[in-house]
């Protein structure tokens, strides 16, 4: 590793002497030359190493396209290399990220490259790494960039930060009227994506910080009331009494049609609920479902504006009803709307 | 009809019974949903986004 280091040394220190002399241009252009030579000899090593200290000097000297450049070029050293996740490169992905001008072109593409590496080389994660998403989720929060702050603590399992960001997310941008229904959201997305444990420290930590909810549980708000007894609900997984619940609370429920969704998943990730049948049933199913896919399907996701269309963050959700009247099995999907009812929780 | 409703407190851990209840009464009086913000839309995936406005 020693060798390692002071071949990248040599290099960085004649581009360094070239970037003080102001030849920025040459500095990183000789940045790309060696890193195709490293990457030739499959030196994947040295050409991080250098590739991630180019970057920074490059960005140090405010030349921010440079350093972009480079920064993604690292990211393809990791994806060629097939890198495992480890906290120094979390750190150096999230340390270029935050040198980024957030401005910059390369900015977006740089952190989907991110996440889809950590996603490659762990299949356990296939989202993303939450280390990951939670270092972006940080960096996000501070240039108060909250929607994205938002999606990447969904994605991490970071409880505290998600609270303390929905606290000050929900306080400067958020209605009175929303002030359970933003934690509701989170948690029922958490649970969609089975980080069971995230959700109930993200609930406990925002109904404990958010200065208009009064102590509890019980709260004096029936959807927190919901929430809370839904977490303990999940711990004995039975049915019944997540039945009993949704029924209970249906008028609370009602208030974002979204949680029905939600929370249809939820039942048969936690509560062995069935999967809706593929076949159509009725003629109402049937005409209702149509509906539904004329209202989902157009345009993709390409008015998503805030960069919400990671395909990491896609889960397949569908929609067996619980919810709707207990009696009547689920409206069921057809074709189509099954390949349409996938829903990204982001 | 009401066959269910003596039936699930059975179901539940007791403890649960009085903060449902007064939920319930609670959610007798709620007045709706009023439209929602900006910021708590914008936590919900693009499709459905639009799906609300």
């Amino acid at each position: 590793m020693a060798a390692v280091s002071r071949g990248v040394d040599r290099v960085l220190a004649k581009c360094e002497a070239c970037i003080i002399a102001g030849n920025y241009y040459e500095a990183h252009q000789m940045f790309r030359t060696v890193y195709f030579r490293y990457s030739g000899q499959q030196k994947f090593a040295e050409a991080a190493d250098l590739l991630y200290r180019g970057a920074l000097i490059l960005m140090q000297h405010n030349q921010h396209s440079s350093g972009a450049d480079l920064s993604l070029l690292f990211l393809d050293v990791l994806n060629k290399s097939k890198s495992s996740v480890t906290d120094n490169i979390i750190g150096q992905i999230s340390e270029l990220f935050e040198k980024m001008d957030p401005e910059c072109p390369e900015r977006y593409p740089f952190l989907t490259k991110a996440i889809t590496w950590s996603s490659k080389v762990n299949k356990q994660h296939k989202r993303g790494h939450p280390d990951l998403h939670q270092r972006f989720g940080v960096i996000f929060k501070q240039e108060r960039n909250y929607l994205q702050a938002r999606y990447h603590y969904i994605h991490s399992s970071d409880g505290e930060g998600c609270a303390k960001l929905l606290v000050e997310f929900h306080t400067n941008h958020g209605y009175s009227s929303e002030v359970d229904m933003f934690i509701t959201q989170a948690v029922l997305q958490y649970l969609c994506l089975q980080n069971k444990t995230t959700a109930s420290l993200c609930f406990e930590i925002y109904t404990q910080k958010h200065p208009a909810i009064d102590k509890g549980p019980p709260f004096g708000m029936p959807l927190l009331n919901f929430i809370w007894l839904l977490l303990i609900a999940l711990e004995g997984g039975k049915l019944a009494v997540f039945t009993v619940l949704c029924e209970k609370y249906q008028v609370s429920i009602n208030r974002d049609p979204n949680y029905r969704e939600y929370l249809d998943q939820i039942g048969q990730l936690f509560f062995g609920v069935p999967p809706p049948q593929k076949t159509p049933q009725g003629l109402f199913g049937n005409l209702l479902q149509n509906v539904l896919v004329d209202v989902d399907s157009d345009e993709e996701e390409s008015m998503s504006g805030a960069s919400f269309s990671h395909p990491q963050s896609r889960i397949g959700a569908s929609g067996s009803n619980v919810l709707n009247n207990s009696t009547a099995s689920s409206p069921s999907s057809s074709k189509s709307r099954k390949s349409e009812s996938n829903f990204e929780v982001d | 009809r009401n066959g269910n409703s003596d039936n699930w407190q059975s179901v539940i851990p007791q403890e649960w019974i009085p903060v449902i209840n007064q939920d319930v009464a609670r959610q007798r009086d709620q007045r709706p949903q009023p439209p929602l913000s900006d910021a708590y839309l914008q936590g919900l995936p693009a499709k459905r986004r639009r799906m609300m406005t």
